[in-house]
């Protein structure tokens, strides 16, 4: 299953929904981005449903990035992401804060 | 006459300066009181500068910002009670309170709308702190006060929890979602929530649908400890949860009732003693201080400014008269000269101010940082008590906030690489100003993991500011650093990332006549020396003569003077002419070229040129003549004429010819651009002439 797609400006677009049942396969396309590039686009306007994992994978995936020095860029940001992000208090672990 | 409503306006006004100075004070002391040593000065200080800012706010009628600073000031003198260190979410919710009562003074300055959800929210939260600091148990006296705040009666009863919940890693596998359970837990009542992220494995050996986060929430709600285990009943095999009562700082004795009289009595004034106690230490701050406005004092040294101008003046005459009396009139102008010299220092020193005021939001902001990221730092302070001109320290606060983000950020390690690394686990963070040669010095330093340049250089290409095959010096790829366009700070939701880049800051810096320098090691830290002039009103400056025009040009930007030797000027391919300076290509400036005057001198060898430095890099100005050198007041041109390219300032000379002042970098990127334009057209006309070249080649061949 294809979750996510790279679109003109190399910009990973995450699925609608963020969680345990989606969980491997996005954690192989987040992985090229720490290889090839320095910033990582993420594209999460579409993100409507999240649970623990889907942020857990994510959170993972920005400390990583942040110790190989590749600088995560949000290109959109859901409101159901953020209060998510809010609620387990990943707000800025995930690099999200306004 | 004074107008009484003009007389109460400027009172407003002060009690707002005030206010502000109070709050910075208060701050301050709080910062030291997080160190975890009970300072009852610190404390004082504290209650003392909340105190006048509730009774100044009572004068004023200012009824919001009464109630909210009683309750800070009851937690303050409940504190002041104890022998212990107050408890880090005490402090925490004290500066938030600090962080709130600057919002609403500024609210109330500006006649501005008032977050009133937010002070309703706050003042919830200190309620619950107070009842915390007094022992657990809120007497319905105490929070008299406030019961006009909507949130303030359920959280009065409300009781502090401490859970942490540490779901087993199979949590999911059974369909539970810990974000189910923490939106469980908030529903009954204010929660603040930590992750905690020690046993999450890196991305690559992440099992993605096992979980390996887990919380830490302190949650304040009016609810006994089987409430909070119902929320987690349906996954209590699953999880390891613990919940603690937070009990109110340790080692009060319990038996002391808590000294509820002072926060209730409706002028809050604790206790005769400790009230005077509390009021010495100010009468004599005031007595040793007068307030005056900026404008008074700008007025005085524009005054002082013409005085040195008129006594250059008749210095000038004298060199040029023959009287009987000369000597006795030299005497007296030697006199004049020096007390106007004086006279200038003294009111110099005036608009002078310790850079403790830039200096001391860092502690805040180093501790705010850390935290969120993770790391231990030791900040050291070192020449607070330096001073420096107070435009110039309004200019380099930004700029400095934004080194020290910085360092925290990218340049200081978290605990785990620095163990990695064999460094001690706490990396020091060290900001320092000091006085050399007529200039203040700002260091700002840490020993952290050092430029990566090779990163640099990658993103540089990235971004397009060079090419992949460009060879460039290791101090031109740290000069990338400054590069508009290099940071990536407005897109990327990051520490140092919000608000200006580097390359503003060095731009700001510049504009203040300072310089920038950046020094790193791999592996053992960066620094960043700041070089700033002791003021913007007066500049030692290079006379130069170009035609009939005498300009000026500032001598921290000149390297040094020469004459021109023919062997070592070259004419680069179109129209770039430069002088090899021990075999470094100089570029050469014309300035009448650039600023349309007539000069004297057009070609170059045998006349003078003056090298500047301008970014970090040389440029060549050819001059007519060097005249004297001379400290000069500047005169701005931009109240009359708007910004006029390449120059910074005027001055008026002792014979009372006005003299212009150059802004280096401006003339640099003026002769940049007009080579740029130079080399276009050269480049045109070699193509259009090779054209011609060719197409004759062709038909020849025809």
């Amino acid at each position: 299953m294809a979750v996510t797609t790279l679109n003109e400006a190399s910009t990973l677009v995450l699925p609608t929904s963020l969680d345990i049942a989606g969980s491997r396969d996005l954690q192989a396309a987040l992985r090229p981005l720490l290889d090839s590039q320095d910033v990582a686009h993420l594209d999460a306007s579409k993100v409507e449903r999240v649970d623990a994992a889907g942020l857990q994978l994510l959170t993972a995936f920005v400390r990583r990035a942040r110790s190989a020095e590749v600088s995560v860029v949000w290109r959109g940001v859901s409101a159901e992401l953020k209060a998510a992000a809010a609620m387990t208090g990943l707000t800025f672990h995930l690099g999200l804060e306004a | 006459m004074s107008d009484p409503n003009q007389l109460l306006n400027q009172l407003r006004e002060v009690f707002f300066q005030e206010a502000e100075e109070g709050l910075e004070v208060a701050e301050a002391g709080l910062i030291e009181l997080s160190n975890g040593t009970f300072d009852l000065e610190a404390l004082n200080s504290v209650f003392r500068a909340i105190h006048s800012i509730k009774g100044g706010s009572g004068t004023f009628g200012l009824t919001r910002l009464i109630e909210f600073a009683h309750t800070a000031e009851a937690i303050l003198d409940a504190l002041r009670s104890q022998d212990n260190p107050p408890a880090t979410e005490v402090v925490d919710g004290l500066l938030l309170s600090v962080d709130h009562l600057r919002a609403m003074l500024a609210a109330e300055r500006d006649g501005s709308d008032l977050d009133s959800a937010r002070t309703q929210d706050l003042q919830a939260q200190l309620q619950v702190l107070l009842s915390l600091v007094q022992g657990g148990a809120p007497s319905s006296a105490t929070a008299a006060p406030v019961t006009a705040a909507p949130a303030a009666p359920a959280a009065t009863f409300a009781t502090e929890w401490s859970i942490e919940f540490l779901p087993h890693t199979d949590l999911m596998a059974f369909g539970n979602d810990p974000i189910l359970l923490l939106r469980e837990l908030g529903s009954l009542g204010p929660c603040r929530v930590e992750a905690i992220l020690d046993r999450l494995p890196s991305f690559e050996q992440l099992e993605p649908d096992s979980i390996h986060l887990g919380w830490r929430i302190n949650l304040s709600a009016a609810v006994e400890e089987a409430q909070i285990r119902d929320v987690f009943a349906w996954v209590e095999s699953e999880t390891d949860l613990n919940i603690k009562r937070v009990e109110p700082a340790a080692g009060r004795p319990a038996t002391e009732p808590a000294p509820i009289t002072a926060p209730t009595a409706p002028k809050a004034i604790p206790s005769a003693a400790r009230a005077m106690a509390a009021a010495q230490p100010q009468q004599h701050r005031e007595a040793s201080s007068i307030r005056v406005s900026t404008d008074k004092v700008d007025a005085l040294i524009n005054l002082v400014g013409e005085l040195v101008i008129t006594q250059s003046m008749l210095s000038q005459i004298e060199k040029e008269v023959q009287i009987p009396q000369l000597d006795r009139l030299r005497d007296g102008l030697a006199q004049l000269k020096r007390n106007t010299r004086e006279l200038q220092d003294s009111v110099m020193q005036i608009r002078m101010l310790p850079i403790k005021f830039v200096f001391s939001r860092f502690p805040r902001i180093v501790r705010d940082l850390t935290t969120k990221l993770g790391k231990k730092v030791d900040l050291q302070i070192l020449g607070e008590d330096t001073e420096l001109d107070k435009t110039l320290l309004e200019g380099v606060a930004d700029p400095l906030v934004h080194i020290v983000r910085n360092a925290l950020d990218h340049g200081l390690e978290t605990p785990e690489e620095r163990l990695a690394a064999g460094k001690p686990e706490t990396g020091s963070l060290r900001i320092e100003a000091y006085h050399q040669g007529g200039d203040v010095h700002i260091k700002v330093s840490d020993n952290g993991r050092g430029l990566n340049l090779a990163g640099i250089f990658k993103k540089a290409v990235q971004v397009g500011l060079v090419k992949a095959e460009d060879r460039l010096s290791d101090a031109e790829i740290v000069d990338l650093l400054f590069a508009p366009g290099f940071s990536t700070a407005a897109q990327v939701s990051d520490i140092s990332g919000r608000g200006v880049g580097l390359d503003v800051a060095r731009r700001n810096i510049q504009n203040l006549g300072g310089t920038v320098e950046v020094d790193s090691k791999p592996g053992k830290g960066t620094t960043f020396s700041i070089r700033l002039p002791l003021t913007m009103a007066i500049l030692d400056g290079q006379l130069v003569q170009v035609g009939s025009q005498i300009y000026i040009i500032p001598l921290v930007a000149i390297l040094e003077s020469l004459l021109m030797g023919s062997a070592h000027i070259r004419n680069i391919a179109g129209q770039q002419e430069v002088y090899r300076l021990r075999d470094e290509p100089v570029p050469v400036i014309r300035l009448y070229d650039i600023f349309g005057v007539p000069a004297e001198r057009k070609t170059l060898p045998n006349s003078l040129l003056v090298v500047v430095e301008s970014g970090g890099k040389k440029a060549g100005i050819l001059v007519d003549d060097l005249l004297d050198q001379q400290q000069v007041v500047i005169k701005s041109l931009e109240s009359n004429y708007g910004s006029v390219g390449g120059v910074s300032g005027a001055t008026i000379l002792g014979d009372g010819t006005v003299a212009l002042i150059l802004d280096v970098p401006g003339v640099v990127s003026l002769a940049n651009r007009q080579a740029r334009r130079a080399n276009d057209e050269w480049g045109t006309r070699a193509a259009r002439s090779q054209a011609g070249t060719a197409s004759g080649a062709g038909r020849s061949k025809a």
